[in-house]
């Protein structure tokens, strides 16, 4: 009898979470619009998708990697070494598209790397992708010595500077990447397992799940996914650098978080992500709009943090 | 004597929207075991806390040594001479004995708050030696066995001159040779006049070492007896509250001749290898002492663990090596610990239901749900499980239940073989009379059970044959109604003794 009680008081409490989001983001959505009025504009909107693509990219399989109970810190380094590589393949003499699949590539065995040790030998993942971190930044240094690679052919620019009826073709694919994941979570056998993982991995094993190989398949995706969001990067600016992609897994692991995805793993969503996602970049826009310092976005970005992941205890 | 050291006058306790205790009145004398017996959610667990300070009742009134006391928190409690031992040790496995003993007592530090270790050790050890430890309390508690690091809690407890220790299924922790052992430190505490509370499932043990019983059912006390007027049937009556016929069904066939599985020198570790056979519908028991190998013979035909040796099932020979294989080769393992093991608890009945399963019921690349529910309420129903739906989260179920769905989830592989280990671990009387009948009507129904055990009169009550382990190796074989408990102890405690025994 009890026990029932209390299902049904968690029950309304998970929807809640979500109204919760929106409304936040509701809220500084009317907030901004009263500050600037450049705020609230098509343009405006469209500008800011076009920049969140790569945050948004990475954070689709770091959210699945959090529900699992791990964590991948490399992705930024990842993102950096696969742009730098996409440049480097295309000064070669390379045909852009193929460069596209090396930068692919390479994203995708750093993943493997990542995966191998900690699914195969059971490493801890975030001192696995912390090395990683430190290793890839480094090769990205040694592969260009610091130098932006830039000049790239006119059709390449379609993937991060142009728009369809006006809404950028990086955004849309965004959208459907995050749709196809979702449903891939909701209607695969694959979703449970991930969720599986995070909430008790050995039951899991003990269920005849290959845990190695889901395991695996993730940090594989988070790789790959880094190197798209490389590409993308490097379309947009049009220049691929030895800096890019820096820190970018804080952003990625802010809106995992704000999200509700649960830190320890077991609990999140892909939704919840990116509303995360849109609170994150839309309170940037709003502040930048407003004319508020770089260093004062990072204070109130942190608070905000604070006050989400606050209520996630052991 | 005749005075009672502690009384509870009409204890009550209410959380919202369940009375947990009603009007319990309980006494205790000084010098006596008395044991507390009752399903799971009949009230023992809340009745402990009252009493050893973690909860205010919310009516009645209780007595300690002839003046009205409140516990305030345990701490509380403890200093007015009321202890509890928990079920987990509460020990600090990288600190001594003498400073576990003495960890939270204040006249131990001198001047500057340096600790006294010369004054420390010797009344730790004093202590000890007052229950007949025999441990130097200068060793680290993580080197202890598991029977001294239990003394090692009681002597905490004693640390505060406790007129009255609790102790929550002590025996549950213990290895089963262990377990006189621990009877001859309460059967001392007796003597020294302390009065202790013993709450357990297990019958055998109630009878051993209690003076009295008093039974909960329900948040209300049902009776209080002395242990000699009560036989176990009457227990179980008293705390099931109906008559539960007889606890293992009566088999009709016990196992027929067709062999399912061949086990031929399979290895348990470098230098252990274990043979055996099941036949179709066979209850085969398996039973050791902690450390026999029964869990890894367990792990190894469920591909869990690597080794060497040939495995037939059916008369063909197949290759174990994970448990997709297992799975694939109709092999079912319900393994120990529900808790860690079999259930992924935060999630729903459906999930845990479906969860091994999950690739049979994938079309193309997705899962067919319409199957998935199909069934989940299948095995739900099969088993009598009690949720109101399958998106019930797991968590919420009492332990009974949650057994059964990790035995639903099993059955759904329709397997040929069902390894079962301790499946009846920590769920009350009633389910498990429910799961015994569920077993015995799979094995008559044809499939083969390997049962492992570490409950005695389960396995005896149970099984068509016993394998008794010891040390990696099979040691004996009983056949139904050939052994009852003292002669399986004895052969899985020391196999040679009987050979000596025989003329």
């Amino acid at each position: 009898m009890s026990t029932s009680l209390l299902f049904r008081a968690i029950q309304p409490f998970r929807v809640n979470k979500m109204l919760t989001l929106l409304l936040l983001f509701a809220a500084m959505l009317v907030f901004f619009s009263t500050r600037s009025p450049y705020f609230l504009t098509f343009n405006n909107f469209m500008n800011v998708l076009n920049q969140m693509v790569e945050v948004g990219l990475i954070a689709i399989p770091m959210t699945l990697v959090i529900i699992s109970g791990a964590m991948d810190l490399s992705v930024g380094a990842i993102l950096g070494l696969s742009a730098v590589s996409l440049g480097l393949a295309y000064e070669s003499g390379m045909n852009i598209w193929l460069s596209v699949i090396v930068a692919l590539l390479v994203g995708s065995l750093c993943g493997s790397v990542n995966g191998y040790l900690i699914a195969r030998h059971r490493m801890q993942a975030i001192i696995v992708t912390i090395g990683m971190l430190v290793m890839l930044r480094g090769m990205i240094y040694v592969l260009n010595e610091g130098r932006p690679i830039s000049g790239y052919p006119e059709p390449f620019y379609f993937l991060g500077q142009h728009a369809i009826a006006g809404i950028p073709v990086n955004a849309i694919f965004l959208i459907v990447m995050f749709l196809i994941a979702t449903f891939a979570m909701r209607r695969t056998r694959f979703g449970t397992y991930v969720y599986g993982l995070g909430n008790n991995e050995e039951a899991v094993r003990y269920s005849g799940v290959p845990v190695v190989r889901i395991r695996f398949t993730l940090f594989v995706l988070s790789g790959l996914f880094s190197a798209m969001a490389g590409v993308f990067l490097v379309s947009r600016l049009a220049s691929a650098e030895a800096t890019s992609g820096t820190n970018i897994e804080l952003d990625v692991i802010t809106a995992t978080l704000i999200g509700g995805t649960h830190i320890f793993g077991g609990r999140g969503s892909l939704t919840g992500t990116f509303m995360g996602l849109l609170i994150i970049v839309f309170l940037r826009n709003g502040l930048n709009l407003m004319g508020v310092s770089v260093l004062y976005q990072s204070v109130i970005l942190g608070i905000l943090i604070l006050i989400a992941v606050g209520k996630q205890k052991v | 004597m005749s005075q009672p050291i502690l009384t509870m006058r009409g204890i009550s306790k209410r959380f919202p929207g369940v009375k947990a205790l009603e009007e319990v009145d309980f006494e205790l004398y000084p010098g006596e075991v008395h044991a507390l017996m009752g399903e799971n959610g009949a009230g023992k667990s809340t009745l402990m806390k009252i009493l050893s300070g973690v909860y205010a009742p919310t009516e009645g009134t209780i007595r300690l040594k002839g003046r009205d006391v409140v516990f305030h928190n345990p701490m509380n409690a403890q200093r007015q001479g009321v202890s509890i031992i928990h079920q987990e040790f509460n020990l600090f496995p990288n600190l001594s004995a003498a400073e576990n003993i003495y960890i939270d007592r204040p006249d131990i530090t001198g001047r500057f708050g340096f600790i006294k270790w010369p004054k420390l050790v010797r009344e730790a050890q004093a202590l000890i030696d007052s229950i007949g430890g025999g441990i130097d309390v200068r060793r680290e508690v993580q080197h202890l066995g598991v029977h001294s690091q239990q003394v090692v809690e009681i002597a905490k407890a004693l640390s505060f001159r406790a007129d009255v220790l609790i102790m929550d299924e002590p025996s549950a922790t213990l290895p089963e040779n262990e377990v006189q052992n621990m009877f001859e430190v309460v059967r001392r505490l007796r003597h020294q006049g302390v009065a202790i509370v013993y709450v357990s499932h297990r019958m055998k043990e109630i009878f051993e070492i209690a003076d009295k019983v008093t039974v909960l059912r329900d948040g209300k006390k049902i009776d209080t007896r002395p242990i000699g007027e009560v036989t176990e049937q009457k227990l179980i009556r008293m705390m099931v509250g109906k008559e539960v016929g007889n606890l293992y069904p009566v088999r009709i066939t016990e196992g027929q001749p067709q062999q399912v599985l061949q086990v031929d020198e399979m290895s348990l570790d470098a230098s252990h290898k274990v043979s055996f056979e099941l036949h179709k519908g066979e209850i085969l028991g398996l039973f050791g002492l902690v450390g026999s190998g029964t869990h890894t013979v367990a792990e190894r035909l469920f591909g869990l663990r690597k080794g060497t040796g040939d495995v037939y099932i059916l008369g063909k020979k197949v290759r174990i090596g994970s448990p997709l294989e297992a799975i694939s080769h109709k092999v079912a393992y319900v393994p120990p610990d529900r808790h860690r093991q079999g259930l992924i608890k935060p999630m729903t009945i459906c999930q845990n239901l479906s969860l091994n399963l999950l690739k049979d019921y994938t079309k193309g690349m997705l899962l067919d749900r319409k199957r998935v529910k199909q069934v989940s309420e299948t095995y739900m129903q099969k088993l009598r499980v009690k949720a109101p739906n399958d998106q019930h989260i797991v968590d919420f179920l009492s332990g009974g239940n949650q057994q059964k769905v990790v035995l639903g989830k099993w059955l759904a592989t329709e397997p040929n073989i069902l390894i079962l280990e301790e499946p009846t671990r920590g769920v009350d009387v009633g389910a498990k009379a429910e799961i015994y009948q569920i077993i015995h009507q799979l094995a008559e129904g044809g499939l083969s059970i390997l049962l492992i055990s570490s409950e005695m009169p389960e396995v005896i009550g149970m099984s068509d044959r016993i394998l008794v382990m010891h040390k990696g190796e099979f040691v004996h074989e009983f056949r139904r109604g050939e052994v009852d408990q003292e002669q399986l102890l004895k052969r899985a405690s020391n196999p040679r003794l009987h050979e000596e025994a025989v003329p």
